[in-house]
């Protein structure tokens, strides 16, 4: 029963984060169409972005910015003048993207916020963090988000600030001589 | 201010005492505190030959009934708690194993003889307040959350005398009580002269378990009663809670169960560490990483 639970929400998540990039990628994708279309006057325009596909609100910001919040936000569409000559060389336009996707569980709706960094094509950072306050969600999507993403490494002991270390118990010289009489064993 | 260095229970012990202390308080504090983890040691070690744990494991004891200290109940209580809790993946009844795989009471460190799967609670023993029935002669282990226990004691014991402000440590397993927090350092398995983060403990116990000085030949002390193999996908676990038992046992657990079913019933934060340096950790367990 556990197990089941635990691949629902993994797959939960997992479906959540690919609706979330479709959603990011076909939005502005759509952007690159309007900007054209939009630019007939000589006044910025405001437009309220709103895509909506499903549970989901998308914002996009330009390179400059990247936070969002989660509800629909006026977007400053800037000034275009006439289409330059020169060709456009990405698919997608670079930026900071952000959108927020949610999914059910047993125990209700959570929410995730997914932050994708395109440059060229290529996403050149993503993050993922939880909203949701649900401890058992929290506790899975940190499970997701630190293994998709997180690896130490070490740093020495004298370089770091602290009084103690934690880790397997010293062992006691008998268990040392023992194992030293081992390994030479082995090697003879 | 006082501290106290010794060796007991196969490891070596450091105590702090943040507090003004005068000098034949300090002396005789801590020469309670050795005589008491003296008598803990001598009664619950598979090490020992005198031991209850060493009498438990011989033939003569089947059938038998043994009135055990006081102190049991409260260990016996959680180890079959957590016994049940995780379908018997954490058990004491590990002391045949680690023994026949080479952790004996020699320190032989080589297989002594083919291993097998240790029996079920129900089958060897019967427990109840502090008195035992041996159904079948087996040799127990409490590593996993024995030395937790004692050092709580010990804390207790510092606390009724009127210390309430100190640090105990015991080869990294750690219980602190203090004003300000402490920087506690998480150990590179790999590299013990790193750490991989450091965490801020405010107050209560701390605890680490990894596999990388108790081993031999392709074993490690934290073995899989049920594979009757070594924990090595995981490389080294942290666990925190109130007390330092049960940070102890659970750092144990977490080699083999999911922190959501410990959940259930504890209230503890932890931080894994797979092989390959990925970790995994819940939210509360608030460290500075190093990437």
């Amino acid at each position: 029963m556990n197990s089941i639970n635990q691949s629902y929400k993994k797959i939960g998540i997992l479906i959540g984060i690919v609706a979330v990039l479709a959603v990011i990628i076909v939005t502005f994708a759509n952007e690159d169409e309007q900007d054209v279309a939009s630019t007939n006057d000589t006044q910025p325009s405001v437009q309220t972005q709103n895509s909506d596909v499903g549970n989901k609100n998308s914002n996009q910001s330009g390179e400059s910015s990247s936070n969002t919040p989660t509800t629909q936000t006026p977007v400053v569409i800037p000034k275009q003048t006439k289409p330059s000559n020169t060709k456009q060389t990405t698919v997608y336009k670079n930026g900071t993207y952000t959108a927020d996707g949610s999914y059910m569980t047993p125990e209700g709706n959570v929410s995730i916020n997914v932050t994708v960094t395109l440059a060229n094509d290529i996403i050149t950072d993503a993050n993922v963090t939880s909203v949701s306050g649900d401890r058992t969600s929290v506790r899975y999507q940190n499970k997701f988000i630190s293994g998709y993403k997180q690896y130490v490494v070490g740093k020495n002991i004298a370089d770091v600030q602290l009084s103690k270390v934690s880790g397997s118990s010293l062992t006691p010289e008998g268990f040392n001589n023992a194992l030293a009489t081992i390994k030479s064993q082995a090697k003879s | 201010m006082a501290q106290l260095n010794f060796k007991a229970i196969g490891t070596s012990w450091q105590i702090d005492i943040y507090q003004n202390i005068d000098q034949k308080k300090e002396a005789e504090i801590f020469s309670n505190i050795k005589d008491r983890i003296e008598t803990f040691e001598s009664n619950y070690s598979r090490f020992r030959d005198n031991s209850i744990v060493t009498k438990i494991s011989k033939e003569e004891s089947k059938g038998k009934i043994y009135e055990l200290p006081d102190d049991a109940e409260k260990m016996f209580t959680l180890y079959h708690d957590l016994y049940v809790l995780t379908d018997g993946f954490f058990t004491p009844l590990v002391g045949n194993l680690l023994s026949d795989a080479g952790y004996d009471a020699k320190y032989s460190l080589e297989k002594q003889k083919e291993l097998t799967t240790p029996p079920t609670w129900d089958e060897a023993l019967e427990y109840h307040r502090n008195k035992l029935l041996v159904k079948k002669p087996v040799l127990l282990d409490f590593g996993a959350a024995g030395k937790g226990y004692i050092i709580d004691i010990v804390g207790e014991l510092l606390e009724n005398n009127n210390i309430y402000e100190y640090c105990i440590d015991a080869g990294g397993d750690i219980l602190y009580k203090n004003k300000t927090p402490i920087r506690i350092g998480l150990e590179n398995p790999e590299n013990t002269g790193q750490v991989i983060g450091v965490y801020t403990l405010n107050n209560g116990g701390f605890c680490g378990s990894a596999g990388n000085r108790r081993a031999w030949g392709k074993f490690n002390h934290i073995m899989n009663p049920k594979t009757l193999e070594s924990a090595s996908e995981i490389a080294a676990i942290w666990v925190t809670a109130e007390s330092t038992m049960i940070a102890d046992a659970l750092t144990t657990c977490l080699f083999f169960i999911p922190a959501k079913t410990l959940a259930r019933k504890y209230d503890f934060e932890y931080l894994l560490m797979h092989k390959d340096f990925s970790i995994e950790k819940s939210e509360g367990f608030s460290c500075e990483f190093f990437s």
